[in-house]
Parts: C-alpha cells; sequence; structure tokens
C-alpha cells in the first residue's frame, strides 16, 4: 500500500525519514540492503508554501544542533493550482514494492502546473517518481500531458515579440523588425 | 527582398497591433500569398490588406499538444499567447517540436538511468 501524506500550509514543515545521510553513490550494497528491507537510504523533506527554503536555511545555521541532513537533500513543493493543500505520495517502485523517496525538481516541474524554481538545483533521484492526486484521479499520462504548458515553453524559449501596426507598409514593418 | 531579413532573424511572423490590441498576425506565407503572387509592392501595401485578422490564439494554460493540434487542425505555423487580452508571446511549430524533444529525451534519459540502475547521483554544489 503506498504512502501518502497531505501537507497544510501554515503548519510547520513535516518531516519524513529524518534518519541518515544518504550516501554519495548508491553502490550495489546499498542496493542489496534495500532490497532486503532495510531503512531506505533517502529521505524526504517537505515545505510547506509558508516556509520557503529561503526562510528556513538561516534558521537551520543558526541551530547547528538541529537536523542533520544537508540542504540538497531536501525538495519543496509549491501549492498545486488552486488548493494550499499540497497532496503528494512520493514512491520508488523497487524490488519489495514501492517506498518513500526524495523528489527530483524535473519531477515536481511536471508534475504541478505552478512555476518552481529550484534553489538548490535538485536534479538528482532520476529513479524516482511522484504521483499527485490528479494522477491518481487522472492516470499519469493525462497528468503529464497537462504539465507540459505553453507557459512552460514560453520561459524556455523567452520573450521576443516582433509587432507591426496595421498601416505600416509591408516593406517599412520588415525593415524595421528586420 | 526584405523577407530575407526576416528568415536571418528566424523571424517567421509578425503581430499586428494596434493600441495594444492584436488585431492582426502577417507570416511568410501571407506575403507570399498576397503580395508576390497578387503582384502588389510591399513598398506600398500596408500590412492590413494582407494580414490575417481572424487570429487562432492559445491561452499560457493550455498543454503543448493542444496547441499542436490547434495548429495542425487551422493549419498555421504560429499562435499568438494571450493572457486575457494582452499578448504574452508567439510559439511556433518549430517552438513546439523542440519542446517536446527536449521533453521525451528526458523522458529516455530518465528510463535509461532506471534500467541501467546507475544509482543516486547527488548534485554537488
Amino acid at each position: 500500500m503506498p504512502h501518502k501524506w497531505t501537507i497544510w500550509a501554515g503548519s510547520p514543515p513535516a518531516v519524513f525519514f529524518p534518519h541518515q545521510r544518504p550516501p554519495r553513490n548508491r553502490t550495489r550494497a546499498t542496493r542489496q540492503s534495500a532490497i532486503h528491507g532495510s531503512v531506505p537510504d533517502v529521505l524526504i523533506y517537505v515545505i510547506a508554501n509558508t516556509c520557503s527554503f529561503e526562510e528556513y536555511y538561516p534558521q537551520k545555521k543558526k541551530n547547528p544542533g538541529g537536523p542533520r541532513w544537508k540542504p540538497r537533500y531536501l525538495a519543496a513543493l509549491l501549492p498545486a493550482t488552486d488548493q494550499w493543500v499540497i497532496p503528494v505520495l512520493c514512491t520508488e517502485v523497487n524490488a519489495f514494492g514501492t517506498i518513500p523517496v526524495l523528489v527530483s525538481v524535473e519531477v515536481l516541474q511536471s508534475c504541478f502546473l505552478e512555476d518552481w524554481s529550484s534553489p538548490l538545483g535538485l536534479s538528482n533521484s532520476k529513479r524516482f517518481m511522484a504521483v499527485t492526486q490528479f494522477e491518481e484521479r487522472h492516470g499519469k499520462r493525462e497528468a503529464r500531458r497537462r504539465a507540459m504548458t505553453i507557459r512552460h515553453l514560453l520561459e524556455r524559449k523567452g520573450q521576443c515579440l516582433w509587432t507591426i501596426g496595421p498601416n505600416t507598409t509591408v516593406r517599412d514593418a520588415i525593415c524595421r523588425n528586420g | 527582398m526584405p523577407f530575407a531579413e526576416m528568415a536571418d532573424k528566424n523571424v517567421g511572423s509578425l503581430l499586428v497591433m494596434d493600441d495594444g490590441k492584436l488585431v492582426g498576425i502577417i507570416t511568410e506565407r501571407h506575403y507570399a500569398r498576397n503580395v508576390v503572387l497578387k503582384g502588389k509592392t510591399s513598398l506600398t501595401t500596408p500590412v492590413k490588406d494582407i494580414m490575417e485578422t481572424n487570429v487562432t490564439h492559445v491561452r499560457p494554460e493550455q498543454s503543448v499538444e493542444l496547441c499542436m493540434a490547434l495548429m495542425t487542425e487551422k493549419r498555421v505555423r504560429h499562435l499568438p499567447v494571450l493572457e486575457g487580452s494582452e499578448v504574452i508571446g508567439i510559439v511556433s511549430i518549430g517552438d513546439l517540436l523542440k519542446f517536446i524533444l527536449s521533453k521525451k529525451e528526458a523522458d529516455i534519459g530518465q528510463l535509461e538511468h532506471y534500467i541501467q540502475g546507475d544509482g543516486w547521483q547527488p548534485v554537488r554544489k
């Protein structure tokens, strides 16, 4: 049975699996241990939109005795399109079913229509996937299809608008814009 | 040849704006069909005579696939993007293809990593 969490805005950041620092590389041994059911070597940190990473990190620096994990292992989620609640189901499919995992920025970007930029450059965890409530309801294909919007395309492409007035002659317009 | 300049800049279309409102669009196709083929001269022909006034547009929250379908159905290669009544951009069929291809490549890369079991590669800042 997959795990499911709901993070309410306004509540303090919820921490899941704050146990150990993940290894730099997942070796064969760690994969084996995962298969045999030891504690997964990943963790999830979900920050509600009321507490951004920038707000959180200075507090963390002032509190060295606090959580041991490094910022690069954190994942921050912004709210879904029309609600302040962030329903996210994060799972890794492996030999013994599904386990909670760190969600990559790319996955988040593909799951949520909201703009999201990473303060951390979390582009790891390529093996993992996140399943939103939308995906559960409408299927992964539909969710992925919806995620690729024109807004994303424009952001990547950058803005460059070539305009003219209706009374300009064709030649003038083209020469001016060219 | 003025349109050579557009080709140099990789600009295939121009939005015709009047008082900040989108009133039409002119593309290389309009130029070829309405100026060159009709024997008009670009020195005297105003843009409003050759522009397409029935402009098909999209909204930013619409999907890339829908945009592609719209282009295929309407047989257009450029779609202005409107947020409310404000023009915020324009997408071409080339932009869409590039975007879709890059997404597919990323998906394939992720699948390859998954199949090969390359493991977790933390990003080093």
